[in-house]
């Protein structure tokens, strides 16, 4: 019996010795390096300034490896990121840059990844205190890589950037830039996932400025530009919540509402569009009821 | 006959446990079941690698669980893989070996010379018959589980009483035992369940007589059953709590630890398997043969 569990014990480590040996320089062995890097570079972020040197060239030399040993992989990419990270940390910012410029080199089609590169590249300077070269650098992003997540969330990020050191007019003026750049992006690309998208962050920063009367329009006109958005709820509810709540008329949710329901009559809200109707034509005269007996 | 009851449970386990160290062989069908199971551990680990990858992506894909191909969270997801495994290894191959045990033990008390080989045969006669007990047990087994989960879901994760602290803890003890209940549900239907192999090999009966056979032997018996087979079981306890607790584990010490707790609870699981169905067919031969033990 001993032998024939021994003869099973190698069929095992045959088949586990096979497997991994097919499979020495994949995506799989570059993830478990990363995974190790990872828990040094955490360790790292969580005190940058008391970790000694030694642990910061280790820290590199790991990414350094994976990005030789693994070249093309999902995880050599993610390499080049977080060793930029690192040398930030190290406050090295030049080596950080051109480790990211690397990867514009290096990957010139991936736009997204690109675009990641370019905005830690505008933090690198942010950090630097050079906010003119990384607002340079932001601007490149909504110009070079539209489409991509970075490039819609940007506009956001410099406003809130001038939000966060109280310079309000700046503040302002950026906010009325972005509602430009989105409208502009929503009416090129309009039908489109990022028509949709560029409409969603007009009212973002619609609702930013305080701007309820045009958020409310473009709010009404995404749910009649795109009826089939699976978020189509949020966007009642964000509806009823500026007419209602901010411009005090919750007849113009009524009269969008029954634009809607005429516009597209077998559509599945209709019952819900229908009942909010009901409900809030109650909450109106309920409210009417109230004020006459104070007069 | 109380007083008789008493005392039957330890002598069984005794001897039992006794007859296990002089026979080792009995042990021998578990392990080749451990060999199966852990040969699909040894695949699901490597499906997030080429060249296996190829075929599991899209699979994945279409599952949304592009998660189950990375790494460490890949290693989280061979448990949900390997329950499945499990459950079909012991329906087409673990049965049939389980039976080769049982016959096995059955060679051993009548003085019989024991061969595997000669077990495996007598009991692919059968094969029908120990496929559909294992279908029927498993499908008891999940039927029970999922019961259990529905109703700690709807007691533990219910709004009702969660203003007050004393139900509000008493419905977090609940939704954390739910793993142990679990393991009281899988003592129940192996109960539910135990003799019916056994019998189809001890008394060489059709199916329907064998469960018929069963419920008699069990329905004056049923507490000391479930008693050997939570001995028996009760090593696993340990392994409830290590999965339970398998992200924080992984992230103290290194990821690979959850595969090092699944080969040792497989390699467990051999004399847990082994010794439960020595504790129940000895008592079965020890009531019904009248054998000493």
């Amino acid at each position: 019996m001993f032998k024939k569990i021994i003869r099973l014990i190698c069929i095992l480590a045959a088949v586990g010795l096979a497997f991994a040996m097919l499979d020495l320089k994949g995506e799989y062995a570059a993830q478990r390096k990363l995974y190790s890097a990872g828990k040094l570079f955490t360790q790292i972020a969580k005190n940058p300034e008391s970790i000694p040197e030694g642990l910061y060239k280790k820290g590199v030399s790991y990414y350094e490896h994976i990005i030789r040993d693994f070249p093309k992989t999902r995880s050599e990419r993610e390499a080049r990121l977080i060793l930029s990270k690192l040398y930030t940390l190290q406050k090295k910012f030049t080596e950080a840059r051109a480790e990211l410029a690397k990867i514009l080199k290096i990957y010139p089609d991936d736009k997204n990844y690109c675009a990641q590169a370019q905005f830690a590249t505008g933090n690198t300077y942010e950090q630097e205190s050079k906010w003119q070269e990384a607002l340079s650098v932001y601007e490149g992003i909504m110009k070079d890589y539209i489409g991509t997540k970075i490039a819609l969330n940007t506009p956001l990020y410099i406003a809130g950037y001038y939000a966060k050191n109280k310079d309000e007019q700046n503040k302002k003026a950026y906010l009325e830039k972005a509602y430009n750049y989105y409208k502009k992006l929503s009416e090129q690309y309009t039908n489109t996932v990022l028509g949709y998208l560029s409409m969603s962050y007009e009212v973002t920063v619609l609702e930013s400025l305080g701007n309820w009367d045009k958020a409310l329009k473009t709010l009404s006109s995404i749910i009649d530009k795109y009826p089939n958005d699976p978020a189509i709820i949020d966007k009642l509810r964000a509806i009823e919540l500026v007419a209602i709540l901010k411009l005090q008329n919750p007849q113009q949710v009524i009269t969008i509402y029954n634009d809607f329901m005429t516009k597209y009559p077998q559509h599945k809200v209709n019952k819900l569009l229908e009942k909010q109707i009901t409900k809030i034509k109650e909450a109106m005269e309920k409210k009417k009821n109230d004020i006459k007996p104070d007069k | 006959m109380a007083k008789k009851n008493k005392n039957i449970i330890p002598q069984i386990i005794s001897a039992s446990l006794a007859q296990i160290k002089s026979q080792p062989i009995i042990i021998y069908p578990f392990i080749i079941i451990a060999f199966f199971e852990l040969l699909a551990a040894e695949l699901i680990y490597f499906l997030p690698r080429w060249p296996l990858n190829l075929m599991f992506f899209p699979i994945a894909r279409a599952l949304s669980l592009e998660q189950a191909l990375s790494y460490p969270l890949n290693l989280l997801f061979i448990y949900r893989l390997f329950y499945y495994a499990q459950i079909l290894i012991y329906c087409f191959v673990g049965g049939l070996l389980t039976a080769a045990a049982c016959h096995m033990i059955l060679c051993i008390n009548e003085n019989k010379p024991l061969n595997f080989k000669l077990s495996i045969k007598f009991c692919l006669k059968k094969y029908i018959d120990i496929f559909c007990i294992a279908l029927i047990a498993t499908a008891i087994y999940l039927a029970l589980s999922n019961l259990n989960g529905f109703i700690v879901g709807k007691l533990a994760f219910s709004k009702t009483g969660m203003g007050i602290p004393i139900i509000r803890m008493a419905k977090k003890i609940l939704a954390q035992g739910l793993p142990y209940f679990n393991f009281i549900i899988s003592i129940l239907s192996e109960t539910i369940f135990a003799y019916v192999l056994p019998i189809l090999i001890i008394k060489n009966k059709k199916l329907s007589g064998a469960i018929k056979e069963h419920f008699i032997f069990l329905k004056n018996n049923f507490l000391p059953t479930a008693i050997f087979i939570l001995i028996a079981a009760s090593p696993l306890l340990l392994f409830i709590y290590l999965t339970g607790n398998i992200p924080a584990l992984m992230d103290k010490t290194f990821p690979e630890i959850a595969v090092v707790i699944l080969i040792m609870k497989t390699i467990f699981s051999i004399f847990i398997s082994a010794a439960a169905l020595s504790f129940i067919t000895m008592f079965y031969l020890s009531r019904k043969g009248g054998r000493d033990v």
